[in-house]
């Protein structure tokens, strides 16, 4: 398959990329940049990649995984990371709609 | 106390701290007297004083011996992206501002261990990602040769501090020259380990396939100890090396190394012609002849692919970014929006306020990349290219034990002069961003000034696990070089 060579950033593309990112693209320079970026990517289209297995990571040797043991942290530690925080849980937005 | 402490290695300073000819609370307060006076470089994000000195304290107490680690007593900064347990660790973001690390990287753990004093935390480009340093919430890093120019990303802190005086050594991290680069500009040492050497746990990840902490240092002595008190395997992190790790400062110390003089060096002619600064090229052409001089034999080498690693850089390192930081919903930690109506309105407002402009580029880009349809073409292809990359290196070592090439194509820009520009900011990593895609190992050092009197750095690039023929023969060039090694950059 080959790198398109320029892919416009149509508004459902911007809006599949929001979607999928949980950000908002609204800003013109932002896209613009995106376009050139993707622009100057196609470079890759010419490289012959027949038969080429991918390296999509950078270990040298094979992974050697660690035991699965359980790590106690103190909870009031880890709680601390939190904006929101009540008796030892985050809070989070109410997603049920109440009862009126 | 006197600033010409600041000129001593490690070794010397252990030393003086072992002759009682100073304490380790007086070069602690030389060092916070120093980052006060240099607080406009902005080179540090927290400082943790109080505690420093109350350490260096304990330690005066506990006396200073040989058989202890050399790194005792030593001030050392790290970049704001290692947790140190307890502390504020931002990544140089506003979503991060106030977070609070709840455990130790291994890094961290590892030079605790060796009585090294931590004594700040580095500024940073946001999340890692700049070459420039001026992508931080925290405002840019200045170079300390020229205030008005930056002093290169993305651990442009540490950088700043190693140069300035402001700590002994320090830990950056190195995505796509992220150690190295900033090196170049400030003119100090810096090492990208082989991929698999450090620990990258509790580091906040960047792009993991490609993220690897690395020392920065003013001598290559100081810069072989500090790889030593925290290179090998780790049982947190699996994509670290059981290798075993060789002790490269006691290899330095070592009298007859004949074998090393036998290494053939590869230079890359035909890539490096092309769109390069008449200072660095001529800075590169010295280095030629240098190691010429030393005794080395030099080879023509190809890297017929490199041409598309800026490429490949831009479509792998936005993919995993864009994964890694899904992780910021300003749920479990992060800042958070005040004003969301539902959980989508939550997560999009905490992540839109708290995200500088160039991390959103980043994620925009990423998740377009792997996004179903694009996947195949984009991430896909570029892994494919990667792995031709990394042939090229095979390639080349086996006419050649080294590769040498300047750090980067320019000296440091003026602040704000590419920031209009993310794609010719994204240029001033073209020949660090080929070393993490074939994750081999690569130390760059100081190698001459440019006509304004700015460092221009080279850097030595070696084969997977096989520092220590780098820090070999940086130490022979140094031995040659005196004048561009050690040099403190401001009084």
């Amino acid at each position: 398959m080959t790198t398109p060579k320029f892919v416009p950033s149509t508004d459902a593309l911007i809006k599949k990329l929001e979607k999928l990112s949980k950000l908002s693209f609204d800003n013109v320079k932002l896209r613009d940049e995106f376009g050139l970026i993707l622009g100057h990517i196609s470079s890759l289209d010419e490289v012959d990649v027949q038969n080429i297995k991918p390296m999509f990571h950078a270990c040298i040797e094979d992974y050697e995984f660690a035991k699965d043991e359980v790590e106690v942290f103190d909870s009031e530690l880890i709680t601390k990371t939190s904006p929101y925080i009540k008796e030892h849980f985050f809070c989070v937005p109410s997603i049920l709609e109440e009862e009126n | 106390m006197s600033n010409s402490f600041l000129t001593a290695s490690i070794p010397a300073l252990a030393k003086l701290l072992r002759d009682k000819k100073i304490s380790a609370k007086e070069l602690c307060e030389l060092y916070f007297n120093r980052i006060k006076k240099h607080k406009e470089l902005n080179a540090y994000i927290s400082i943790f004083e109080k505690e420093s000195l109350l350490q260096a304290s304990l330690l005066d107490r506990e006396g200073f011996s040989e058989k202890d680690p050399l790194m005792k007593g030593i001030p050392v900064s790290l970049k704001d992206l290692f947790m140190l347990s307890g502390t504020r660790t931002t990544c140089a973001s506003k979503i991060l501002e106030n977070y609070i690390a709840p455990y130790d990287a291994t890094i961290t753990k590892r030079l605790k261990e060796k009585k090294a004093i931590i004594v700040g935390k580095n500024n940073m480009d946001e999340f890692a990602m700049g070459s420039s340093n001026e992508y931080s919430y925290f405002g840019p890093v200045k170079n300390p040769w020229d205030t008005t120019r930056v002093s290169g990303g993305s651990s442009g802190g540490s950088a700043t501090a190693v140069s300035a005086g402001l700590s002994q050594i320090s830990f950056g991290t190195d995505t796509g020259g992220s150690v190295r680069l900033p090196a170049s500009y400030t003119g100090i040492l810096a090492l990208k380990p082989t991929y698999g050497r450090m620990s990258r746990y509790g580091v906040i990840a960047f792009a993991s396939s490609l993220d690897q902490p690395g020392p920065m240092a003013r001598n290559v002595h100081d810069l072989a100890i500090a790889y030593d008190a925290v290179a090998g395997f780790d049982k947190n992190d699996a994509t670290t090396s059981s290798k075993k790790t060789e002790n490269v400062y006691e290899y330095l110390l070592q009298e007859n190394k004949k074998d090393l003089v036998k290494k053939t060096i590869g230079i890359p002619s035909s890539f490096i012609k092309e769109g390069v600064d008449k200072d660095v090229i001529k800075v590169f052409e010295e280095s030629l002849a240098l190691i010429k001089k030393i005794g080395f034999k030099t080879v023509d080498i190809e890297l017929p692919h490199t041409k598309y690693a800026l490429d490949v850089y831009y479509v792998i390192s936005p993919g995993e970014a864009s994964a890694n930081l899904s992780r910021y919903d300003g749920i479990r930690f992060g800042h958070r929006n005040k004003g969301f109506k539902d959980l989508e309105s939550l997560y999009r407002g905490s992540r839109g306020e708290g995200f500088g402009e160039e991390v959103k580029r980043r994620i925009m880009l990423g998740t377009f990349v792997l996004s179903a349809g694009y996947y195949d073409a984009y991430f896909a292809k570029a892994a494919k290219v990667r792995t031709l990359i990394k042939t090229d290196f095979e390639n080349a070592y086996k006419k050649c034990d080294a590769i040498l090439m300047p750090v980067s194509p320019f000296t440091a820009f003026k602040l704000g002069e590419k920031m209009a520009s993310p794609l010719s900011m994204y240029l001033s990593d073209i020949f660090t961003i080929s070393v993490n895609l074939a994750a081999v190992p690569s130390l760059a050092f100081p190698a001459g000034f440019s006509s304004q009197n700015l460092p221009i750095g080279m850097q030595l690039i070696g084969k997977h696990f096989d520092e220590k023929t780098l820090f070999g023969i940086t130490r022979l060039i140094e031995m040659e070089k005196q004048d561009c090694f050690n040099r403190v950059s401001v009084e």
